[in-house]
């Protein structure tokens, strides 16, 4: 065994963390090699001495003020969770949902051009009552025109369509509220669609 | 094992081992209840673990003030991420990794602080030296020269060998604990506890030789 590789064995050596083929080789690079013997007395010497180190005492009192910021909510999630969570309140969200929402609709209620073709304008649960007299406005237009139809589709995952409408709800204008109405139900989810043509 | 026994095992430095997982976690019955809502558990748990905690965050940190601080901050991060623990080590492998993480987040901002500290200094007074670890008096006057020494010693060490070697060495904690606790092969972990030692060794000698009895 080199010296290099036998520097590199003597923290395990001194742990009794090496198999017998290399135990035996450190040790025999040992008597032969003083360098190495100085060393592994050095690094011996250096692990007794963190090894004596006491383990300190804990502050008094630390349990106790944990539980207290426990207590007070700081161990809530922190940064970008904590904002999630508090933008997830229907005071903040519900703007932000009625404007996305109006969005959708509007934009995919006014086709332009003769080759606009059949548009999808909303992928929502089943509405309370019948889908075409609760949309306003160029979505009702749409769909009471010659071509209208409205296909059902797998249900849709997950609370979103749920949350959204109670989200819609705080908004407090009465358009909000009437969009609403048509993320409701806990039935198979439902697109609008219809044809220019 | 009696409710006492299970404290001291939380605080004596008996080196941990991976085969130990075969006798049970010591604290699964804690962390059961407090799972199960009973915040008086982790109350237990905090108690039963924060002298260790305190002690390897302020190995890494090396201001008591700080350590408290970081503590406290590691236990909440248990609390709020407690849930991840899937019992594939031991609790208290877990909450060390929780503390390590905390230590090193920590180790980093005071990093960046001191840098910004040193360069306005060198800025405003150019030419004196400042110490890499400045001491706490506090410190010197409650630990002996030796562990002032030593501390200082470590805060001179890179992160990651710091780490490991205060994990291993004054910590007591298996190799295999340790991988888990970094998440990092056991390899590694002993390449850096090989590199650390070697690195303290010259640091270290006198402070060894005078603990030994040996002239420097």
């Amino acid at each position: 065994m080199n010296h290099s590789r036998a520097v590199e064995l003597l923290s395990p050596y001194l742990e009794s963390d090496l198999s017998e083929t290399d135990q035996i080789a450190v040790e025999s690079h040992l008597a032969a090699c003083a360098a190495c013997s100085e060393e592994l007395a050095q690094l011996r010497d250096t692990v007794a001495v963190l090894r004596r180190l006491p383990i300190p005492e804990a502050p008094p009192f630390l349990a106790s003020r944990v539980m207290a910021r426990i207590a007070d909510g700081e161990a809530q999630p922190g940064g970008w969770r904590r904002w999630l969570a508090q933008a997830s309140a229907p005071v903040i969200v519900a703007p932000f949902a009625a404007a996305a929402a109006a969005l959708v609709v509007f934009a995919f209620a006014t086709p332009s051009g003769e080759d606009a073709g059949t548009l999808e304008i909303a992928r929502v649960r089943a509405p309370a009552g019948p889908l075409v007299t609760q949309f306003t406005g160029p979505v009702a237009t749409a769909a009471t025109q010659p071509g209208a139809r409205v296909a059902s589709l797998p249900p849709a995952r997950g609370a979103f369509p749920n949350l959204l409408a109670r989200q819609l709800r705080g908004a407090g204008h009465p358009a909000s509220a009437e969009l609403a109405g048509h993320f409701d139900g806990p039935s198979d989810a439902v697109a609008v669609s219809w044809s220019t043509r | 094992m009696s409710c006492e026994a299970v404290e001291m095992a939380g605080v004596v430095p008996v080196r941990g081992d991976a085969g130990l997982q075969g006798y049970g976690d010591p604290d699964a019955d804690l962390v059961a209840s407090w799972r199960a809502g009973d915040a008086g558990a982790f109350e237990k748990l905090v108690r039963r673990h924060e002298r260790r905690v305190f002690s390897l965050v302020f190995r890494m940190l090396g201001s008591r003030e700080e350590a408290e601080d970081v503590a406290q901050e590691a236990f909440l991060a248990l609390h709020r991420h407690g849930h991840r623990f899937r019992g594939e080590a031991r609790f208290s492998t877990f909450v060390y990794r929780v503390a390590a993480n905390a230590a090193l987040n920590r180790r980093r901002t005071l990093g960046r602080r001191r840098a910004r500290e040193e360069a306005l200094v060198r800025r405003q007074d150019a030419g004196d030296d400042l110490p890499v670890a400045p001491r706490n008096p506090e410190d010197a006057a409650s630990g002996g020269e030796v562990q002032v020494q030593v501390q200082a010693a470590l805060q001179e060490l890179p992160p990651d060998l710091r780490m490991a070697i205060v994990l291993y060495d004054i910590e007591g904690q298996s190799y295999s604990d340790i991988a888990h606790a970094l998440r990092i092969p056991e390899g590694t972990v002993k390449s850096r506890i090989h590199r650390a030692r070697t690195a303290l060794r010259d640091r270290l000698r006198p402070v060894a030789r005078a603990a030994e009895g040996v002239e420097p």
